[in-house]
């Protein structure tokens, strides 16, 4: 067993783990962090999606030792108490989820966006979806939704 | 069954670390290549990670006195993409670079990593083959540079023995003159795709002139290939459609290509001659100074 120290959503985390951990299995066995969803579990469909000191990452193929020190934000941290994000406001009122499975890892790849870019083109929010997919192809409306929740930042 | 993982801070560490164990000790960086094979049941993890994606030795693009740049192993796909150095002198290695993955893959993995998992579609091995890099590779026997071509062996394999660590890729300074390089490949999607076909060409012009032309073709062998026929096609003449095309048909002679789940051989071969052309075209059209996209492969989408 080693040690792995890692502030996720703020809080700071002293856990004991195995060295063939995935971060994903960490944050949603250990922490109980289940928003962050495992879909293919191979690095395709980004539903795995977090922030790794605020770069997105597939947290079902990144070694939760690795992640020694970093601070993680997962789909749990971007509310602010009961107060949704603006894209989380902005998905629900554009009608950007239907299963909802992909929505955690659109949410963080679009958090990540508008942390660099404000007031992204719809081709830029396309590319920072591109890792994200969604099989009820609700591509539109979640698209709709980034760029609803960036007018209103802005 | 992995039972230790170590996390060194210097190289120096991490080849003891390499040299003390060297049937069960795996280098980790990102993870992208490492991680996803043994989680989809492809290769399991080593025995002993080694988890080198801290040792900051290995990190950064720096410009040598003698005009090379070097990459440490370490590069991630996104550094490449950030780098102005790189976009103005060595567009096709970025042209490879911002097509990997998503932006999710491109924070974490790594130049260092691409080489070592040994795909004959790795993105950045045409363009490294064209620039005639070199690596550097470590152990606790020292340092040895080897060119990028003796470097990929095979698919799956490098020539990285037992103990080594690759350090960093040197790309040497460009050849005098207006010179400039593309690297285009045939994809199904724009995102979280691999090659089913890639070439990268690097060329020199004057006038209306190919001076010199370097080729390299990625997924039609068991290794990226330079195509030294199709490059003699071109020296010295005109840079045009016709001798673009007549040199795409030479490479696609060369390659050898085989049918997979992507792709059969014989259409792969029927595309080399496309990939070819349009690689010379941006070549030529950035040798003079025109300011074409990157990834230039958006280019051709419509």
């Amino acid at each position: 067993m080693y040690s792995l120290n890692i502030e996720v959503n703020g809080v700071m985390y002293e856990l004991r783990i195995v060295p063939d951990r995935s971060l994903l299995s960490v944050l949603r066995e250990d922490l109980g962090l289940t928003g962050t969803k495992e879909g293919c579990d191979d690095s395709e469909c980004g539903a795995c999606m977090v922030l790794l000191d605020g770069q997105p990452l597939n947290s079902c193929s990144y070694l939760a030792l690795q992640a020694e020190g970093s601070a993680i934000t997962t789909v749990e941290g971007l509310a602010n108490g009961q107060t949704l994000h603006p894209l989380q406001y902005s998905i629900l009122k554009e009608g950007g989820v239907q299963c909802g499975f992909c929505t955690p890892g659109m949410l963080i790849s679009a958090a990540a966006l508008l942390a660099t870019d404000p007031t992204p083109s719809e081709d830029a929010i396309r590319r920072a979806l591109a890792g994200n997919l969604c099989r009820c192809t609700g591509y539109q409306k979640i698209v709709r939704a980034v760029q609803s929740a960036a007018q209103a930042t802005a | 069954m992995t039972t230790a993982y170590y996390q060194p801070t210097t190289i120096d560490e991490a080849v003891k670390l390499l040299g003390s164990d060297p049937a069960g000790a795996g280098v980790v960086a990102g993870g992208t290549d490492v991680v996803v094979a043994a989680r989809s049941g492809k290769k399991p993890l080593p025995s002993a990670l080694i988890a080198v994606h801290r040792i900051s030795e290995l990190q950064g693009i720096n410009r040598n006195e003698d005009g090379s740049s070097r990459l440490g192993a370490l590069v991630t796909y996104a550094d490449i993409e950030g780098s102005e150095i790189l976009r103005s002198k060595y567009t096709a290695l970025v042209d490879a670079s911002s097509l990997i993955g998503s932006i999710a893959t491109r924070h974490v993995g790594t130049l260092g990593g691409n080489l070592c998992n040994g795909s004959p579609a790795m993105e950045t091995g045409s363009p490294l083959l064209v620039y005639e890099a070199l690596v550097e590779i470590a152990s606790v026997r020292g340092a040895r540079l080897l060119p990028i071509a003796e470097f990929m062996t095979g698919p799956g394999t490098t020539a990285l023995a037992s103990g080594e660590l690759l350090t960093s890729v040197v790309v040497p300074e460009l050849p005098e003159g207006s010179v400039a390089s593309a690297y285009l490949r045939l994809e199904y999607r724009r995102a979280m795709e691999i090659a089913v076909v890639g070439a990268a060409a690097l060329v020199v012009v004057d006038q209306g002139e190919l001076v010199n032309a370097r080729l390299a073709l990625t997924a039609v062998a068991p290794t990226c290939i330079r195509v030294p026929d199709a490059e003699a096609v071109l020296r010295g003449q005109a840079s045009t459609p016709e001798v673009y095309a007549k040199a795409g048909r030479v490479a696609a002679e060369e390659a050898a290509p085989i049918d997979d789940v992507r792709a059969s051989a014989d259409y792969r071969r029927a595309v080399i001659p496309v990939l070819v052309a349009r690689a010379l075209k941006v070549a030529v059209d950035r040798a003079r100074g025109e300011d074409v996209p990157i990834p230039a492969a958006r280019v051709f989408d419509e």
